[in-house]
């Protein structure tokens, strides 16, 4: 707790934490790879060089976070969980579908997922966005760039 | 005289009713194209490319270049209003443009940055007309080692984009760089950070890490904040689009700096025009009065980088058209659609087929000003975006954003990662970590490597080769310079140092 | 992702094994997706298009390009392979997906020879021996006694390692006994510059890429890799010409269809291919992008596939490009 405390920029340590830690990863993967020598850099040299540096700055991230007393400073704030993760399963949705079933399907999955992130949920709404958006799609994607999307599922041609 | 000769001739091919018409639909093209996020000129002028098997070739690539130009125009619109690049190189329009929109001034903001890009592309093409063998010649000299030291100013400038605090925008930076580093070496093809994708091997793709980092963590984000995002939604009054009389004031020079900025970048081949946009704004942000205002909605930080981009777009033609070397992804397809029309680019070109070199500088005005005509209309439909119920917008974002995603390469994996990203944005978002200094260590790293490599290399391993050639010792010097501009004020009073201070408040 | 891959090979299986009821003579009934391993734009784009074009007039059904870039082709590649073996869905192969890419990356997730029913070449590109204007030498032979007299000393460029442009001229230095430093750039575009400028003193660039360059005086052609002379360069001697035996390489672009697929249907789409790249409109197109139209049968095509890779993976292996 007293530690607690003394933290005056929860952000800054998180941040700071979480920049050690990607830095720590890179030199770990980058470790397989060859150094070369100084007149030929190998591939594995700056991965090394920058996982090392990204370490260093944060912990000075984190460490300034602690110790450096900071005005006003601003508090992590709740995390927006459920729309992280449905936002995310909907367009992870639409890019498993949108091969195999074709855009139509892909795209009606995405607008209802997305739509329970957040707000009142209407099925009304739902329908007439998901009938609108694949039309407004299929006429500009399909009929007028002619990118190579099937509006419907393979198995129906 | 001879200019004005050349340029009559240019004319006379340009204003022909069905160039015109062809230019039109170019341009038409390459705006909405860089409204919608993630197709970008790169796929559309290699799919429209069969089409002008069958057209003049004059007409085909005025054509093709109209979309390539029309689509630094399109592409700041959905980033000032919904926080969503429509290219790689309107990136940094988010920066600036999107508080402008948050504080009911996305109509000026709008209006604006039309503005400049007319202002950039117009004054580039005067270059391009005048200067371009000249200029061709500098593009030859500038090798390896000087790429390499200009790529190193630029990074060092990536530290004064953050306008939070100092470590944390060093530390995006870096890991920026080390995203870059994803792909095979161009120097040995070793596949570094792939995990056996194959998709990898060609590197993380610009376009989906700004549309994730930005657009969609901004999405997540804005959901969260419930109903406090109805605030800056209601409707704007037409009368509120029109920019002050204090908004041209302040974006002139600005704007003119840009331009210079962009022009430079455009004749070097490789740069190209999203590097342009990131330096014009560590630039203006460097020498502004009140730096403190970047971040909020400056004007200054918005219509600079995008006169810079425009200014690019028009002046990486000359590499194209005078050395046959394109500058980037879009005009290599252009050059391509030369070939195949029998036209070869190269120093001759001039000499040997003017109607097509002059026409097609007379038509890039003309394609500028339709631009400028299409554009300034639909700026109040544009806005009523805003005023849609974010219930409805979101959605429609979202798939827009998949679509396009999808069509870089057909790819299910690309959109996956976007949403990946898009988790990634959110994380930072809320610990107070700005994506810009990550996005511009993203496109400098791969190339700050590569070169430094590769000089070493040519010169057998002498790191003086960055000294004894006169372009790279000026780069060096004037990062020096910088360095000490950053570090030399925050020695002296450390309390005190306005970047710290500002990272309080910002998130 | 391979969830998805069986996903999609389900859904395919079915749609095969319904259509194998049909007839093959009536082949085709529905629309062809014509895979191209690079992104749009790019050489091998623009003529899988040409060929596209062509071949929807030719069989009167669309023939659809879907362009999945990556990895030097070899991701595109991957997914013809992987599509059923229906006639539906074919794919350009090249000398960067067939032979280079197998031989250089680690992990291609197909056989460039027993995946692929071959169909017809379409096209050939060659490679141009080209040097700085800071060079010299006027023959292949001065460049090569210029070459040796600094051993280790002259650079050659490349679009990559491990790129097509890479072999190519590790293949010119070991057939000709050269030691020389190679420096990869990032494409063709930019390597092509890097010789303009004599950062490097030679390239084995691809045919399109030098091609403008050669034309406007701003590099000089000392050879072509092909068997015969382009006609795009006829002042320009073959390496046999200039007296380097044992080179001969050229980029190739042909029609493939995943293994399996009904004799029926390679027979008509190789007649298609032929009727297409005969037509000198078309052969026209082809020549201003730099590739020579050519054509073979499947059997021929198959033997060019597996000389090249086998050529490619031993030059790989020797330079040390090789995967793993």
């Amino acid at each position: 707790m007293s530690l607690r405390a003394r933290i005056h920029s929860p952000q800054d340590v998180a941040a700071g934490l979480l920049f050690v830690a990607i830095g720590i990863a890179t030199v770990v993967a980058a470790l397989d790879y060859p150094m070369g020598t100084v007149r030929r850099f190998g591939p594995g040299y700056f991965p090394v060089l920058l996982g090392v540096l990204l370490a260093l700055l944060g912990a000075a991230v984190a460490i300034k976070g602690i110790a450096v007393r900071i005005e006003d400073a601003e508090p992590i704030g709740p995390w927006a969980l459920r729309p992280l993760i449905l936002i995310a399963a909907a367009v992870i949705a639409f890019a498993l579908l949108v091969r195999p079933l074709g855009l139509t399907v892909a795209t009606v999955a995405l607008v209802v997922i997305s739509s329970l992130a957040g707000g009142r949920f209407s099925l009304k709404r739902v329908i007439a966005l998901s009938v609108a958006l694949v039309a407004l799609s299929a006429a500009i994607f399909i009929f007028t760039l002619g990118l190579p999307f099937n509006l419907w599922p393979a198995l129906w041609n | 005289m001879e200019l004005i000769g050349n340029l009559a001739l240019g004319f006379g091919v340009a204003l022909s009713p069905m160039t015109l018409l062809y230019c039109l639909i170019g341009v038409t093209a390459g705006t909405l194209i860089g409204v919608l996020p993630g197709i970008g000129p790169i796929a559309t002028v290699g799919m429209l490319l069969p089409i002008t098997f069958h057209l003049p070739p004059v007409q085909a690539i005025i054509m093709l270049a109209g979309i390539y130009y029309g689509a630094m125009y399109g592409g700041s619109t959905t980033a000032i209003l919904l926080k969503l690049p429509g290219t790689a190189a309107s990136a940094v329009a988010c920066i600036e443009g999107y508080p402008m929109a948050q504080q009911g001034r996305a109509g000026p903001a709008l209006v604006m940055t039309t503005l400049a890009s007319f202002f950039g592309a117009c004054v580039a093409i005067i270059i391009v007309g005048a200067f371009a063998p000249p200029l061709a010649q500098f593009a030859l000299e500038f090798g390896s080692p000087e790429f390499f030291s200009l790529m190193l100013v630029g990074l060092i400038a990536a530290a004064v984009l953050a306008h939070g605090s100092l470590l944390k925008g060093l530390a995006m930076a870096v890991l920026g760089l080390i995203l870059g580093m994803v792909g095979q070496d161009v120097s040995t093809g070793f596949p570094r950070f792939t995990f056996g994708l194959g998709e990898l091997y060609e590197g993380v793709k610009f376009v989906i890490v700004v549309v994730g980092l930005f657009g969609l963590a901004e999405i997540v984000h804005n959901i969260g904040l419930g109903d406090k995002r109805e605030i800056y939604a209601k409707k704007v009054p037409l009368r509120e689009l029109i920019p002050l009389r204090r908004d041209l004031r302040v974006s002139f020079w600005p704007m003119v700096r840009g331009t210079g900025i962009g022009a430079v970048i455009g004749i070097l081949p490789g740069a190209g025009p999203a590097i342009s946009a990131f330096a014009s704004y560590a630039v203006e942000k460097r020498i502004a009065k009140d730096p403190s205002e970047f971040g909020k909605g400056s004007m200054a930080g918005l219509v600079a980088p995008e006169a810079a981009n425009n200014s690019t777009a028009q002046t990486a033609f000359i590499p194209t058209l005078t050395l046959g070397v394109p500058g980037d992804a879009t005009t290599a397809i252009i050059l391509g659609a030369m070939l195949i029309h029998g036209i070869v680019p190269g120093p001759k070109i001039v000499t040997e087929a003017p109607e097509l070199f002059w026409g097609l500088i007379a038509s890039f005005w003309i394609g500028n000003l339709m631009l400028l005509v299409l554009n300034l209309p639909f700026i109040g439909l544009w806005v009523r975006l805003l005023s849609i119920p974010y219930q409805i917008l979101f959605p429609s974002i979202l798939l827009f954003v998949c679509i396009g995603v999808f069509s870089l390469n057909n790819e299910p994996a690309d959109v996956i990662m976007a949403a990946a990203f898009g988790i990634i944005g959110y994380v930072f978002l809320k610990l107070g970590c700005e994506a810009a200094p990550l996005l511009l260590g993203l496109i400098l790293g791969p190339m700050v490597e590569e070169n430094l490599r590769r000089s070493l290399q040519l010169s057998r391993g002498d790191p003086m080769i960055f000294l004894t050639r006169p372009i790279s010792l000026t780069f060096l010097i004037a990062g020096v310079f910088l360095i000490l501009l950053v570090v030399v004020p925050a020695l002296r009073k450390p309390r005190k140092d306005p970047t710290i201070a500002a990272g309080s408040k910002e998130s | 992702m391979t969830n998805r891959s069986n996903w999609a090979m389900l859904a395919a299986a079915a749609v095969a094994g319904w259509l194998a009821a049909g007839s093959a003579s009536a082949y085709p009934t529905k629309p062809i997706t014509l895979i191209v391993p690079f992104p749009p734009g790019g050489s091998t784009d623009i003529v899988g298009r040409i060929i596209a074009e062509g071949l929807s007039k030719e069989l009167g059904q669309s023939v659809v390009v879907d362009n999945r870039g990556g990895a030097g082709g070899t991701v595109g590649t991957t997914a013809v392979a992987k599509a059923a073996p229906d006639g539906y869905t074919l794919g350009i192969g090249s000398t960067s997906s067939h032979a280079v890419g197998p031989a250089t990356l680690p992990k291609v997730a197909y056989n460039a020879v027993k995946d692929f029913a071959p169909i017809s070449l379409v096209g050939e590109t060659p490679y141009v021996l080209a040097v700085s204007p800071k060079v010299t030498a006027k023959t292949v032979a001065e460049l090569i006694a210029l070459a040796k007299s600094k051993p280790g000393q002259l650079n050659y460029g490349s679009a990559g390692a491990g790129s097509t442009t890479h072999l190519a001229g590790a293949m010119f230095a070991a057939a000709a006994g050269l030691k020389m430093e190679h420096i990869a750039y990032k494409g063709n575009g930019p390597a092509t510059k890097a010789l303009m400028s004599g950062e490097v003193e030679l390239l084995m660039g691809s045919m399109p890429a030098v091609l403008s360059q050669i034309k406007g005086g701003t590099i000089r052609a000392l050879a072509v890799g092909t068997v015969k002379r382009s006609p795009a360069l006829p002042d320009v001697p073959t390496m046999r010409e200039a007296g380097v035996a044992g080179y001969e390489a050229s980029l190739w672009l042909g029609l493939v269809a995943p293994a399996g697929v009904p004799q029926a249907v390679v027979t008509r789409l190789n007649q298609a291919v032929h009727k297409v790249v005969s037509d000198p409109e078309v052969a026209k197109r082809l020549q201003a992008t730099g590739t020579e139209p050519r054509i073979n049968t499947p059997a021929e095509f198959a033997k060019q596939v597996q000389d090249d890779l086998a050529k490619y993976t031993k030059i790989a292996k020797d330079i040390g490009a090789g995967g793993s």
